[in-house]
């Protein structure tokens, strides 16, 4: 947008902050007369005549501001080209982090502009969004800011730990891809419900589909593949068929039956439920299903519980990973956050187990397990 | 009771009663406006203003007559000059004349506002009735 | 805040002139010698420099370097700033054509007969003869018309400049209490009584001098004009410079008291189109 020559003239000063609490638009970057960029823009910071500014806001938003207020909304970025692509900068949401400098402080108290050089946009807090008098909210941990600035500003910012980044900083967003992205998918998985074809074909047939449109290169797609996921597999798969050929399943199996002793299949359920979470806190959930799946297949079959259920409870229950930081979801905000693990445990130990008396009640529900 | 400074502007181009009158009057000020010097002139002979903010270059009537007219109808009336060809004549010329102040153009309306409230507050010590300044 | 420039010619009275009139309006009097003191003091400078930098001496010629346009600079930037702050009456000639615009700054002239001249300098100098004073007073007039030309462009003893010619003639008791009368009825008119208009000049005028004061050393060739806190340079040299530099500079120039916005040009066109339209 353009300011024309005569904006400033007989009128009482416009700033930024004046232009978010009235029309709801946030000003992210703004060139005087003389051409001179400026880009972390303080509340104060005052629109003058002949100014040249980026502005993010609803349509009907920019609109008003710009026929209040006489200013030119120009088709296409010119000045600002460079600086706005893309790849150099663009919006991102980041969530203050437990442990932030910023918790207790306003925006402006805090320096927000001059220091982190990025310009917020809007606030969400407790299911509520916030586009103005943001300068002014004092922040709280787990709030929501929408962010605008450049790549470089965010990775420089990522690594301060106070933001954590919901998404990686220097990913640019294809959206125009996103259609043949869900097509592959679809069909990939069509081949896997409705066709009797082996499941990496079907995959690898979406993935090489992804590849060839475009969607993402061949490099990100190398990139993507986590070592440590390959080689966990690589260990679990093969001892899990062990356990099974070698008869070691059977022989735990009837050991723990021992112990527990004859029991209804509710209570069996409920042991095997507790045996996935102990497990999938160690080994990743994927390794403790692995594992875990031939064993109770025989302890079920020794007891006379459906086999299934069993099967059933370790599939679910090695999601039942709240006590400890070892599941890859817990591990991503654990840095940021800078949580303890006495902090996962505090929090897990009544998740976990909510988490298994809801399972077993809802298979009882569902299925009918006799008690 | 206190009342509303009565305060008379005139100007021929539009964007400054336009964007002035608001802003004098969300001051609590009564403001008229007018861009035809000539009906200003008249406006000034049927009524008596405290305060008249004149423009220098207009047709037909310029500012200076506007300033004369106004000194001639009543002493107390204050004129404020604003002219976007301030030299130092014209500046003098005014203040000889009995303009109250002389700003120049472009200027903010706080400019005007602070302008005001002077000479506001140089009716006030004339011993006139209290007026009512903005709450600055 | 009011503002009398009293400017003579050497060994012309003014002195007490200025002396005088101060007493009579209840006004400050300062003459270049409280002016170099404030200099030296808020600018850090060697008194002799800033005494030299007054003098059209032959080096001054020879030397084209920017020095002497500093050291001027900072001279003007404390005359000025003192004009803002205060009523005062100041006799000498710095800045007398920087406030050419100032409406309620009356510049006054005054002359005093050449036969009183050559009296006062064989008084005050003792030693001299009617020959060696005569010789004195020609070299000072040429000098002050020579400086006033290499660093203003203009003859200080034109009276277009002035609003006030007084002849002081004889210099005598009566003479000089008759040109107090004189310049202090003229002082008192409506017409020279500061005004928004006339104070924004010199408070514009006293900016610009302050800034230019501070970044002459960095970038003599720059030129500045302000308006109402908003500062207008051009700084040819910069034109090399990348984004990140000019803003470093910009934010330095932001931190001197009274500059609320900066804007700065490289190109000559473009700022004095710029300047044209303010």
């Amino acid at each position: 947008m353009k300011t024309p020559a005569d904006f400033t003239d007989f009128r009482d000063p416009l700033t930024i902050k004046v232009i978010r609490d009235t029309y709801g638009v946030t000003v992210v970057a703004l060139a005087g007369r003389d051409g001179i960029k400026h880009f972390s823009l303080t509340p104060e910071t005052e629109l003058r005549s002949d100014n040249t500014l980026v502005a993010y806001g609803s349509k009907n938003e920019i609109t008003q501001l710009a026929s209040e207020k006489g200013m030119q909304i120009k088709d296409d970025l010119t000045l600002f080209k460079n600086e706005m692509s893309p790849s150099v900068s663009g919006t991102i949401e980041a969530v203050v982090a437990p442990r932030s400098v910023l918790i207790g402080k306003t925006l402006r108290l805090a320096h927000f502009w001059e220091q982190f050089q990025v310009n917020p946009i809007a606030l969400f807090r407790s299911n509520k969004v916030f586009h103005s008098g943001l300068s002014d909210m004092e922040l709280r941990s787990g709030d929501v800011l929408v962010l605008h600035g450049t790549w470089e500003r965010f990775s420089i910012l990522e690594a301060q730990h106070n933001f954590i980044f919901t998404s990686p900083v220097h990913e640019i967003m294809k959206p125009e891809k996103a259609l043949i992205a869900g097509f592959w998918l679809t069909l990939a998985l069509v081949m896997v419900i409705g066709f009797k074809i082996q499941l990496s074909v079907c995959l690898l047939t979406g993935a090489f589909g992804m590849i060839v449109c475009r969607v993402l290169t061949i490099d990100e797609a190398y990139q993507a593949v986590d070592w440590r996921t390959v080689f966990l597999l690589a260990g679990l798969i093969p001892l899990g068929i062990a356990t099974e050929k070698s008869g070691t399943a059977a022989w735990i199996a009837h050991s723990i039956l021992d112990i527990v002793g004859s029991v209804s299949p509710v209570v069996l359920l409920t042991v095997i439920a507790f045996l996935s979470t102990g497990f999938t806190l160690v080994i990743s959930n994927v390794g403790a299903t692995v594992l875990l799946v031939p064993l109770v297949l025989n302890m079920a079959m020794a007891s006379g519980t459906d086999p299934r259920m069993a099967a059933l409870v370790v599939g679910l229950a090695t999601s039942n990973s709240f006590m400890l930081p070892t599941h890859q979801v817990n591990a991503l905000y654990m840095g940021p956050g800078r949580y303890r693990s006495v902090d996962f445990m505090k929090a897990g130990s009544i998740m976990t187990v909510l988490f298994i008396v809801v399972l077993i009640s809802m298979l009882s529900l569902f299925y009918g397990i006799q008690g | 009771m206190k009342d509303t400074l009565k305060i008379l502007l005139i100007d021929d181009e539009k964007m400054v009663g336009d964007r002035l009158k608001p802003a004098l009057a969300k001051v609590g000020y009564s403001v008229e406006t007018l861009m035809d010097s000539r009906k200003a002139l008249q406006r000034i002979d049927e009524n008596e203003f405290d305060v008249i903010v004149t423009d220098i270059m207009m047709e037909e009537v310029d500012g200076i007559q506007i300033l004369e007219a106004a000194m001639k109808k009543s002493h107390r009336t204050r004129v404020i000059v604003i002219t976007g060809y301030a030299n130092v004549n014209l500046a003098r010329e005014a203040m000889d004349k009995g303009a109250f102040d002389i700003i120049e153009k472009p200027f903010r309306p706080g400019d005007l506002r602070n302008v005001i409230t002077n000479a506001a507050k140089a009716l006030d010590i004339q011993g006139e009735i209290g007026y009512q300044l903005p709450p600055n | 805040m009011s503002v009398i420039t009293l400017t003579t010619d050497a060994y012309s009275g003014g002195n007490i002139l200025a002396e005088g009139i101060a007493e009579k309006m209840g006004y400050r009097c300062i003459g270049d010698d409280v002016v170099i003191a404030a200099a030296a003091e808020t600018y850090a400078i060697d008194k002799g420099k800033l005494e030299q930098s007054l003098k059209a001496s032959a080096s001054f010629f020879n030397s084209r370097s920017s020095r002497k346009y500093r050291l001027i600079s900072l001279l003007e930037a404390v005359l000025v700033e003192q004009m803002c702050q205060e009523d005062l009456i100041y006799h000498g000639f710095i800045a007398v054509s920087r406030i050419q615009e100032v409406s309620h700054a009356i510049k006054v002239r005054v002359i005093a007969n050449a036969e009183s001249r050559l009296n006062e300098v064989i008084q005050k100098e003792r030693s001299s003869g009617m020959v060696e004073a005569k010789d004195r007073i020609f070299k000072l007039d040429k000098e002050r018309q020579r400086w006033s030309r290499a660093i203003y462009g203009i003859d200080i003893s034109d009276s277009a400049l002035y609003d006030l010619v007084v002849n002081i003639g004889s210099m005598g008791n009566e003479d000089v209490k008759d040109a107090i009368e004189t310049i202090v009825i003229t002082a008192r008119q409506k017409k020279f009584e500061p005004m928004t208009y006339s104070v924004n000049c010199l408070t514009n005028i006293t900016l610009s001098c302050k800034v230019k004061a501070a970044f002459i050393d960095s970038y003599p060739k720059m030129e500045v004009r302000s308006d109402k806190g908003t500062i207008y340079m051009l700084v040819p040299a910069l034109r090399r410079k990348n984004q990140k530099n000019i803003l470093a500079f910009k934010n330095k120039i932001m931190e001197l008291e009274g500059v609320e916005h900066v804007e700065i040009y490289v190109r000559k066109e473009i700022f004095d189109d710029m300047v044209r339209g303010n």
